[in-house]
């Protein structure tokens, strides 16, 4: 049904006027100039019977043969009549320009629930309000307000910012970018990114599908679709208000809220979609993923100025693309060129002309370990860029290439000729590597094999019967000692345990327990027990009861006495090395799974991982490897391995509850103490969130 | 005719739910229930008379058809001070004994308020053990838990009231200190001659405020009106960052946020938590028109006041601090926790 929007048969354009300068008048002619002479467009605005020598209609109602496409642009306040009347003449496809909706306001936000309720009533797939408006630049419909239109092109646009969208078009005329679709999405009120994304994954005319979003409402859907549409389309995504600051800023912009950008960078990862960090990321990017979809061994870098080959170099590094390592042949072909280095970066010098550039370029495109090249040449006397550039362009169908001609005046034609083949030439190899490294990720993301979640059988009655118990009580949103109970019927190991109430009852769950014990505080109040010295270790027999009575005296100083439930009596365990293992539901996306090494310090080294659950084995193991602390599990300096299978288990454990337990909002197993292979872990101490989501 | 007379240790321990909760109950039992309040501190203007609240409150609920009159009969119209120096101790005694005889006349039982803490009145013969002996009413002490020396100020109080205080009743007592209960109940209530009653919990529900009272007594602008009148029970401070503060959003439930007008970020994930019933904006900062839509939308009221945030913690704070038992919600609440948590046959009223 989305195709509409983009072939429309014939189109009404709602608020039509003959007006200068209004957006009524500059829509209308915008969709007046559309190639295909064979749709019929229709101007409806009750005040005129003519406007720009087409008939005027009163309203939609009044037009003789079906429609297919509204265009909306009356004041607010008519819209939902508008929209009505749509329905009514059965058009499905309507773009609401009109601002003065949710962004306004209260009385903006009433309307445009309206809208939403019309919507649902007649089955209409809504763009905006508050939108640009949409446009194909194959079939030559612009139906926005914009003054240009961009060039035909292979990437489709999406923005959640008609603003940006606007000056994105105006600069891609000059920057040589063509467009095969762009969608202003504006509020979002009824179709969103999604569906865009579905329909643009079918569309011959899209090679690369580019966003920029200010927020993400249906995350899983996303996800859902994302991966679905990566396997065979790259998709790439400048998400602002990351920050603080700019989470700020995005609220105020669109009411958006803030989502963790952990949650977003997982999404991203999962779904394969390519994260862009700025504007020059997004186009950067999408230009190259347009043209090169596989980087498949190590980039050389050709150039005939050892400066900016270095920083090409270091960039490469950093990256963790890797340089080329050539085999014998090339390295001989290239000591035979007189080349000053023949190992990668290959420097042709200063004095080099374009034929000795373009003869190494040719020899290192021949080396089977060299997946992309890096050509890089600065304005040298000797060099003529044109036919530098001819090399380039001869080599782009063999291997992937991307040119760093530096310099200005010098260059621009040259630059001009690439742009025409749809080649972006960069002035900083940085850029160039950055956009390779997007190359890279996207083609290992489409190529990994999606394996299934993994589930366990476990008894959910006996989980739901402990909730219910809970929710009986004062305390409701924090799990107390119970939490161990939902951990070991979610087969999670933990140590043995018991809560106490009076100092009689602690040394008898000691007793029974054995010595030593641990000793902590149960409140909700209370999260870091150890700062307020409200855990005790080893503690012996005799030690009990002064240590109970110590413990609930601290936290009576921290908290009231209503909020301590009593106190953990705990096995004591020793050794081991601890990691954590957390989950938080994120607003957007659902239940985001958290892997990282444990203890004090974990909020200061931020040494962890992120992904969103449902998770796969493939993902869990993929969590413990992408830490830096993976090298301390494996083991150092003799030290035996860890039980990374245990730590797998606990992850796809916790990933389960969180699927089967909406209840659960945040859950922190920390820390879990992990043994030597084949000895386990133990999930030492827990901190469980609960909501009332039914 | 038995009567209770309901004292406190201290103020807001909650004896005026108590009796609300008890005269429901008793009048669902069958028996004609009388209010009494002899000595009524608390005294304001409703509609240019002058009343005491709680017993406002607690007559409209029990409407027991007497005389507020005699239901009031002695109401503190001017400075403690000046009312000690200028009434006669003995002609009080005897409106107060005369109002309880025409209250007590046709009742099977009638539920004695006492001031606001069981000293109060005694310079002028009216504090609740002057009321107990002058009337020869059993003494209910309704002892709200805030630390464990309460149990000495029970004491103090047994001496005061002799063997006419014969019940105890804790309230608000929550965590582990429940499971001292019964050793408190045995060694030392028993052990001095009183009986436990029971102990009601810690209710957020009774603790909390409704929403009206707090842009009333904020003295507020009402950004987005609310569309039912729901009760608060606990506020939060919003000065963090959103992912911070999302920790705390989910923590509460029935909760206000108190934040800047400026915090479009924090308003707007309050709003889609679900635990927030509430926005009470700050500096009086119009904020973003977007999140006033979706405040509209979701139903959730916005409050604007001119104070800052530090000032208007401080307010809040004081308003929870006394609140009252009103609307339908927490006089089904407070009927609730005393059917199941108090043991009325130990009253003596329903043997």
């Amino acid at each position: 049904m989305l195709d509409h929007f983009f072939n429309p048969e014939s189109i009404a354009v709602v608020g039509a006027t003959p007006r200068e300068g209004k957006i009524g008048n500059t829509l209308l002619k915008n969709i007046l100039s559309f190639r295909e002479q064979s749709v019929r467009i229709y101007a409806v605005n009750p005040k005129y019977d003519k406007i720009l020598n087409i008939r005027c209609y009163p309203s939609v109602l009044q037009i003789e043969e079906g429609v297919n496409l509204a265009v909306v642009a009356v004041p607010a306040i008519r819209v939902p009549e508008v929209l009505k009347q749509c329905g009514l003449k059965g058009i499905k496809n309507v773009v609401v320009i009109s601002a003065g909706f949710k962004e306004a306001g209260r009385e903006g936000a009433v309307l445009e629930s309206e809208l939403i309720r019309i919507s649902e009533k007649y089955g209409l797939c809504l763009v905006g309000p508050n939108c640009l408006g949409i446009i194909n630049t194959h079939s030559g419909l612009n139906a926005t307000f914009g003054k240009s239109t961009p060039t035909e092109g292979n990437i489709a646009f999406l923005s959640q910012s008609g603003a940006f969208a606007l000056a994105v078009i105006d600069w891609a005329k000059v920057a040589n970018v063509g467009f095969s679709k762009v969608v202003s999405l504006g509020n979002k009120a009824v179709l969103d990114e999604c569906g865009f994304i579905e329909y643009l994954a079918k569309d011959n005319e899209t090679a690369v599908i580019t966003m920029y979003l200010e927020d993400i409402r249906e995350g899983r859907r996303f996800i859902d679709i994302v991966r679905h549409v990566t396997r065979t389309k790259p998709v790439v995504v400048m998400k602002s208000g990351k920050t603080e600051a700019g989470a700020k800023a995005a609220s105020s912009h669109t009411g958006s809220i803030a989502g963790s950008v952990e949650a977003f960078r997982a999404a991203f990862q999962q779904s394969g979609a390519i994260e862009a960090n700025s504007i020059n990321d997004l186009f950067d990017f999408s230009l190259t993923l347009s043209r090169i979809r596989h980087v498949t061994g190590g980039i050389a870098i050709v150039t005939n100025s050892g400066g900016p080959g270095v920083m090409a170099a270091d960039a490469i590094e950093e990256s963790g693309l890797g340089l080329a390592a050539f085999d014998r042949e090339t390295m001989e072909k290239l000591r035979d060129l007189h080349v000053a280095n023949f190992y990668n970066p290959v420097d042709v010098m200063g004095d080099a002309d374009s034929d000795k550039f373009g003869s190494a370029l040719g020899i290192v495109s021949a080396d089977e370990s060299v997946g992309a090249i890096i050509a890089i040449l600065s304005p040298t006397a000797p060099i003529e860029f044109d036919k530098a550039g001819d090399y380039v362009l001869e080599l782009t169908g063999t291997k992937p290439i991307i040119p760093v001609f530096m310099g200005g005046d010098e260059i621009a034609k040259t630059v001009e000729r690439f742009k025409k083949h749809g080649i972006t030439n960069y002035f900083d190899p940085v850029r160039a590597v950055r956009a390779l490294c997007a190359v890279k990720k996207y083609s290992e993301s489409r190529d990994k094999v999606s394996a299934p979640p993994y589930y366990f059988k476990v008894d959910r009655n006996a989980i739901k019967e402990l909730i219910e118990l809970r929710d009986r009580k004062e305390v409701k949103r924090s799990m107390g000692v119970e939490g161990f109970k939902v951990l070991e019927t979610y087969g999670i190991p933990v140590p043995s345990y018991g809560k106490a109430e009076t100092a009689a009852e602690a040394l008898e769950l000691a007793d029974m327990i054995g010595y030593p014990v641990s000793m902590k505080i149960v409140s909700p109040d209370i999260v870091h027990k150890t700062d307020v010295g409200c855990v005790k270790l080893n503690v012996r027999r005799e030690e009990v009861k002064e240590m109970f009575f110590e413990i609930l005296h601290r936290a009576e100083k921290y908290t009231s006495a209503r909020r301590i439930e009593g106190i953990l009596i705990q096995q004591m365990i020793e050794g081991g090395k601890e990691v954590i293992v957390g989950m938080k539901r994120d607003m957007h996306f659902g239940p985001l799974i958290m892997f990282g090494l444990g203890g004090i310090y974990v909020e200061v080294f931020k040494d962890v991982s992120f992904r969103i659950a449902p998770l796969s084995k493939e993902d869990a193991i993929e969590m413990i490897k992408s830490v830096k602390a993976y090298r301390i599990l494996k083991g150092i300096r003799g030290e035996p391995m860890s039980d990374i299978d245990s730590l797998v288990d606990v992850l796809l454990r916790v990933s389960q509850l969180s699927m089967d337990f909406p209840e659960i909002l945040e859950a922190d197993l920390n820390p879990i103490k992990v043994f030597e292979h084949g000895k386990g872990c133990y999930a030492i101490d827990f901190k469980m969130i609960m909501g009332a989501i039914r | 005719m038995k009567s209770l007379l309901v004292s406190s240790i201290e103020e807001y321990s909650g004896k005026s739910a108590l009796i609300v909760a008890l005269g429901l109950i008793l009048r669902e039992k069958g028996f004609k229930v009388g209010y009494f309040k002899p000595f009524c501190v608390g005294t304001t203007r409703i509609n240019d008379e002058l009343v005491d609240e709680d017993a406002y409150n607690t007559v409209s609920v029990l409407n027991t058809g007497d005389d507020i009159e005699d239901i009031c009969p002695v109401k503190l119209d001017r400075p403690y001070v000046e009312f000690v120096c200028s009434a006669d101790p003995v002609s009080l005694k005897k409106r107060v004994m005369d109002s309880y005889k025409r209250i007590s006349e046709d009742k099977d039982i009638v539920l004695v308020e006492g001031a606001v803490e069981y000293k109060v009145g005694r310079a002028m013969g009216l504090s609740d053990p002057d009321v107990s002996s002058s009337l020869d009413l059993g003494a209910l002490m309704v002892v709200k838990y805030t630390s464990d020396f309460v149990l000495d100020g029970i004491l103090t109080a047994r001496e005061l009231f002799g063997e006419r205080l014969k019940f105890v009743l804790f309230n608000q007592l929550a965590g582990y200190k429940k499971a001292y209960v019964r050793d408190i109940a045995e060694r030392f209530l028993k052990r001095n001659g009183m009986e436990m009653l029971g102990t009601l919990p810690y209710d957020p529900l009774l603790a909390g405020l409704f929403v009206s009272e707090l842009g009333e007594a904020l003295n507020g602008e009402w950004l987005v009106k609310p569309d039912e009148d729901v009760i608060i029970e606990e506020f939060l401070i919003g000065a963090m960052s959103p992912p911070a503060a999302l920790k705390y959003f989910r923590r509460v439930r029935q909760a206000t946020l108190i934040t800047g007008g400026d915090r479009a970020d924090l308003q707007n994930l309050a709003l889609e938590t679900g635990n927030i019933k509430c926005l009470l904006l700050t500096g009086h900062l119009e904020p973003p028109a977007t999140m006033l839509g979706k405040a509209e939308d979701k139903g959730i009221p916005v409050i604007l006041v001119a104070d800052d945030t530090l000032t208007t913690v401080e307010k809040v704070d004081e308003v929870f601090g006394k609140v009252r038992i009103k609307g339908d919600a927490k006089i089904r609440r407070i009927k609730e926790l005393v059917e199941r948590f108090i043991d009325l046959k130990s009253l003596g009223v329903l043997k």
